[in-house]
């Protein structure tokens, strides 16, 4: 029973054009479900990625280091696409300590990359140019699973649409920086940081930004 | 709300008369005006009907909603925040040039009258009239959530047509 009071009656309008608004509509799938979906996209691109393999890889194959990376990032990518599908439900929004913790084994992962030995016997004009392709690689393994991830969180009512954005496109450039260490020769650590790992924080920001123009939408309509 | 997910309306109308205790209670950590708590409600009620394809039966509904009224209370003190501080700023207004009176429809009428019927009486109501939102909600016979959006679209539209 509704308790009365002097706002009782503009609830009731409210209340009518609700209810004479009313539709049926599709439930989310269950996030067990979701994450399934994400982690067929991550297998469709590593498939992709088995048919343009690093020459040298076998042997780095045994290094711990490469191994450890490889399966960070694995994990990382799957969290994140966890954290970016929970987002579409308002109840399961990633809370402060876990946006704290991809913050910081982002750092963690930065500085990872940055700790590769730098090669000093090339030219700026060899960087740029091996570099380059590196960079429209990642875009390119990226632009797929990312679309997908915005997609499906766009479907849902995501309250903090930045954050939500954020992961989505973290997650899909994340799978698109392991697909590029399974492709790319390189192990300079400056190559790694300019053309691998910046284009996944840059991205990661363009899609925080995109999140809060965007994903917030579905709070605006009237 | 399993059943509001299929399209019964009886269940949502109970529903939605059911959880208003519920919602002030939750947003009056938030809001300690009457008016705006009343504003807030309902404005989370119009969240909750956009977001109601997210619930999930398997969790507790108090929770869901909970998170909903969190977000529109942010939401709604964010633009009250912005609203203070544009306030604030044209504290002082500048003498405006006037202009020519040439016998025909100022730009501002122009641009007013170029807007959807709807928009134009949310704004005419509100900035030239002005009524409260509630006011003017009632006038027109909607929301004062709706109401709002449609006199900040028209406020959007008229700014960006002086600008030009």
């Amino acid at each position: 029973m509704a308790d009365r009071t002097p706002t009782s009656s503009q609830y009731e309008t409210t209340i009518d054009r609700l209810v004479g608004d009313l539709r049926p509509v599709r439930r989310l799938p269950p996030l067990s479900a979701a994450l399934g979906a994400w982690v067929v996209v991550m297998v469709g691109v590593l498939a992709v990625t088995a048919s343009m393999l690093r020459p040298d890889l076998a042997s780095h194959a045994g290094h711990l280091r490469f191994l450890g990376e490889l399966i960070g990032l694995a994990v990382a990518t799957v969290l994140l696409g966890a954290l970016a599908l929970r987002s579409t439900q308002p109840d399961r929004t990633p809370e402060p300590w876990e946006q704290a913790l991809a913050a910081t084994l982002a750092v963690l992962a930065i500085a990872s990359v940055a700790s590769h030995a730098a090669a000093t016997s090339v030219s700026l004009g060899q960087f740029v140019t091996t570099g380059s392709g590196c960079a429209w690689g990642t875009i390119g393994f990226a632009i797929v699973p990312v679309a997908l991830l915005l997609v499906a969180v766009q479907r849902g009512a995501p309250v903090q649409p930045r954050v939500s954005g954020a992961f989505a496109t973290g997650a899909g450039l994340v799978l698109a920086y392991l697909a590029m260490r399974l492709h790319c020769p390189s192990d300079d650590g400056a190559h790694l940081m300019v053309w691998h790992a910046l284009p996944v924080a840059i991205g990661t920001i363009g899609g925080a930004v995109l999140g809060g123009r965007w994903l917030g939408r579905w709070s605006r309509r009237p | 709300m399993e059943r509001v997910q299929t399209g019964d309306g009886d269940a949502y109308r109970a529903l939605l008369e059911d959880i208003q205790p519920l919602i002030r209670g939750m947003l009056r950590r938030w809001f300690a005006d009457a008016e705006e708590l009343a504003d807030a409600g309902q404005e989370t009620l119009l969240t909750l009907h956009r977001a109601r394809h997210t619930y999930d039966p398997t969790r507790p509904f108090e929770r869901w909603l909970g998170a909903l009224a969190r977000h529109t209370a942010a939401d709604l003190l964010r633009r009250k925040m912005r609203r203070l501080r544009l306030e604030v700023g044209v504290d002082m207004v500048p003498d405006l040039p006037i202009e020519p009176a040439t016998g025909g429809p100022s730009e501002l009428e122009r641009a007013i009258g170029a807007l959807p019927a709807a928009q134009r009486d949310a704004f005419e109501m509100v900035k030239v009239d002005g009524l409260s939102f509630e006011q003017a909600a009632a006038r027109s016979g909607t929301t004062v959530g709706a109401l709002k959006v449609r006199a900040h679209r028209a406020y959007k539209s008229i700014k960006a047509a002086l600008a030009r």
